[in-house]
Order: structure tokens, then sequence, then C-alpha cells
């Protein structure tokens, strides 16, 4: 039994998951994650890959929202991550293409990593190289906006 | 907003990290406690294994999994830097991998194109830095000329280790060992799968599933590995035909090496404790220290702790369902 098989299995495993988190749609994750492990592979030709779960986050998000974009998707989030929404429902969205124009495509990875992951600041600063400080900051300027343009 | 948008559940990243085993030992310990008590956090395991299940009848698995273990190895595209001249120069102009893992020696031409490729500092662009570089150079090859020519040309007889296209997550200041701890992982493979899989701290399995151990370590250490069930029971899983601890050499090994072990049927959680010494031990020794650790933790699984132990002790949970 090899120990890489596993690791790569565990690997597919956990981006499969994810990927059914951010898109609510079996076969969308699978046209994710063929496409997250296929520039992962091309990555990994060329060098050795240090954190591959930050990576595999890192290209997970940008695919996933890219076919949130293209099929005109919600993105969904459970709870208590609800702030950004009007009501504080139990399950709240937001309609992808349309909160990207309105605020940017950093704060939609900001806001799939704190309210579909439930990441600490700390673990998203992590993945974003910068302080907790800052991730903090940056995400409840982007609370304030999202408030904002839902209002209108 | 608050820091923490989940005091007590663990949030799917969380989950995620404990999937792939990147937890420390602390961390894990906590997540799994919080898990057995939590039916909300038990509930989405389960609907976790539901979709791990479903993603392993996808044809789509296998293709994906079968294109990442047929990758060549990384190859550095990165120039070299003065300080890993050394080695940098021994992988580009010496010798090639191959992917099966044996170096190749270059042809003539490649070899200089690779010596062209490796002095291609901006510093040797400058022609008028030249004849100062020519006389460093020079002075050098006089004062490296055998361990240099040694290292690049002479040593290749060796085969290189072939690099996973993963790196193993680097372990937290938590599990950081001193010295060289072992590594002990768990391996299943359950009726009906395709083939085995990693087990994670807190698996569920069922009886009849095959079980098999890997331990990696870099010096010769006595081994064994014994299991310890709720009821205080202590039971010696390896070396399976004996009381005494087992000798291993450094390097990796599967436990049992050529078989597997099946699970019985007795349900509920268990303990696997893999014990590593410098010095012989036997079961009974190692037995009775278990028992009282047992008592000690008022006989909670979740609460056991075996470092005041004379061996290297680590844990490792179960569910049997």
């Amino acid at each position: 039994v090899s120990i890489e098989r596993e690791q790569l299995s565990l690997y597919l495993e956990v981006i499969f998951l994810r990927c059914l988190r951010i898109l609510r749609d079996d076969d969308l994750a699978q046209d994710a994650l063929q496409e997250v492990f296929a520039s992962f592979y091309e990555q990994a030709k060329e060098k050795t890959i240090e954190k591959p779960l930050h990576y595999l986050y890192r290209s997970s998000t940008n695919h996933c929202l890219n076919l949130l974009r293209r099929h005109r998707r919600m993105l969904l989030w459970q709870g208590e991550g609800s702030e950004i929404a009007i009501e504080s429902s139990v399950e709240s969205g937001i309609l992808v293409e349309e909160m990207t124009q309105a605020l940017g495509e950093e704060a939609m990875r900001l806001m799939i990593y704190r309210y579909v992951d439930q990441m600490t600041y700390e673990e998203i600063g992590e993945i974003f190289l910068c302080s907790d400080r800052a991730i903090k900051k940056r995400l409840d300027r982007l609370q304030a906006k999202a408030q904002e343009y839902m209002r209108l | 907003m608050k820091q923490q948008l989940s005091t007590s559940c663990l949030s799917p990243y969380l989950l995620d990290r404990l999937h792939l085993g990147e937890m420390s030992v602390k961390e894990q310990r906590s997540a799994t406690r919080h898990l057995a008590s939590c039916p909300h956090c038990q509930a989405q395991m389960a609907m976790r294994q539901a979709q791990i299940e479903k993603l392993h009848q996808m044809p789509l698995f296998d293709r994906l999994l079968h294109e990442g273990l047929a990758l060549p190895s990384p190859a550095s595209s990165k120039k070299p830097q003065l300080g890993a001249l050394a080695s940098s120069a021994e992988r580009r102009i010496g010798t090639e991998e191959r992917t099966d893992g044996t170096k190749e020696r270059r042809s003539g031409t490649e070899e200089k194109k690779a010596w062209s490729e490796l002095f291609a500092f901006p510093f040797f662009s400058q022609r008028w830095l030249w004849g100062g570089s020519t006389l460093v150079m020079g002075m050098m090859l006089l004062l490296f000329r055998e361990p240099l020519f040694s290292a690049l040309l002479l040593s290749p007889q060796t085969p290189p280790k072939q690099r996973p296209i993963l790196s193993r997550p680097t372990p937290e200041p938590t599990q950081t060992p001193k010295g060289d701890m072992p590594v002990f992982r768990m391996l299943y493979f359950s009726k009906g799968a395709q083939h085995s899989q990693l087990a994670r701290h807190g698996q569920a399995l069922s009886a009849g599933d095959l079980i098999q151990f890997t331990v990696e370590h870099t010096r010769a250490l006595h081994t064994m590995i014994l299991s310890l069930n709720t009821k205080g029971v202590v039971s010696v899983v390896i070396p399976f035909e004996g009381k005494e601890s087992r000798l291993l050499q450094a390097g990796k090994h599967h436990l049992p090496e050529r078989s597997s072990l099946e699970l019985d049927e007795e349900q509920g959680l268990e303990a696997y404790l893999f014990l590593t010494s410098a010095t012989p031990f036997v079961f009974s020794q190692a037995k009775s220290l278990i028992e009282k650790a047992f008592v000690r933790s008022e006989r909670d699984l979740l609460r056991l702790d075996l470092q005041a132990l004379p061996f290297q002790a680590q844990i490792f949970l179960i569910q049997k369902r």
C-alpha cells in the first residue's frame, strides 16, 4: 500500500467536499475537482508544493467562483456567518456575479473562507499571507460595503 | 463580528484538517473528544463520509488518482543560488533523474548547456567583470577541485529518492518531535472497497475490516503495538507471535509485513498504542503501566495520557461499529 496514494486520495476527498460546500451541486463539484487537480498536477510537475492544502483551497475557491458566476448560482452558507445578509436567516446567500461586480473578486474569496469554511481570521491570514488583524479589517470593511449594497 | 463563528463545533476547515491528519496531537485530541460528544458534528461527519463514498464511486476519482500517481518527480526550474551551488550543480550537470528513480549521465552537449545555465547569473553578463570573475573562478576551482569534481561527476552511483508530488504536511510545533520520533500510520481495507485507505484519528471501522500499520523512523527502535478497549483490556497486536518488543531497523516498515489483521466484532471505541524504545521491553511491563494510566484517566480512552511511560507512546483511536 502506498502512502502517497493514500495522501493524494485524502486531498481529493477534502477538495471534493469543499467544492460541494461552495457549489451545492454534485455535477459542478466534479467539474471543479477536475479543474483544480488538472492545474495542481501541472504545478506539481514544476515544483514541490509546500502547503498543498492552502494551494488547493486557493485554487478551488477560484474555480468554484468561476463556476458559480458562469451558472449564475447563489453562494450559500449556514447560519452564523449571516451578518452580511439583511435578514438573519438560517441560510444566507448572494448572487455571485452581481456581488463580484459590486465588491470585487478578493471580497468573494474572503467571504468563502470566512462564511463557508468558517475559518478564523488567523487561518485566513495564513492563506492570504497577512496578519489576522489585516484580515479582520478587510472583512469589517467588506461587511459594511455588503450591507450598504444589499440595502440599495 | 465574532472571532470564532462557532465556539465549540468544528468548522468545515478544521474537519478538513482533521481528515488530512494535519492537526497537532493536542488539537486532534480535542477535536476527537468534541466529536465523540457532539451530535451536530457527528451528523456532519456522517454526511461527509456519505459524500466521500459517493466520490469513490465516480470514475473521475480513480482517473484523477492515477493521473496524480503517474506524474514525474518535480524538477526545479529555479536558477541556482550561490549558496546552493554544489548541490544544484550535482543535480543539473552530472546527472539527470529518470522517472524510475535512477540517474542518467547527460550527453556532452546537454552538459555544456547545463553549465551555461549554471553560470547564467546577471554577474556574468557584465563584460567588465569578466577579468575579476575569471580569477575568482580559477581560485575556486583550485581550492575545491577534488570535492567539487567528485560531487559533480563521480558520485551518481547512489540512486536518488523519488520525490513525492505532495510534500508531507509540515508538523505544527506541538507535533514536532524532539529527536526522531517514529511516524505511525494505520491503513484499513473495507469489504467491497477497491483499495485500502489511510485511517484517521477517530475513524469508524466495521467488524471484518482489515488493518495494517506502517511505521517510519530514522534509527533502530524496539516497537510494540497494543490495543486498549473501553473495558481496560490491553492486548498485544504487534508482534503477534510474541510478548517481547520487536527490533525494527531504521526505515519504513509495514506491520504485519505481508498480511493484515481483521477487526473483531466487539463494538465501541478502541485505542491503538504505538510504543517504541531504544531498549527492549516486554508486554507484561507495558500492560501494567497502561492499565495504571487507564485508571488515572478515569477509564476514559479520550483522556488517556501515556506521557509518563518509560517508552515513546502514541495513541490512535478508532470507533468500531
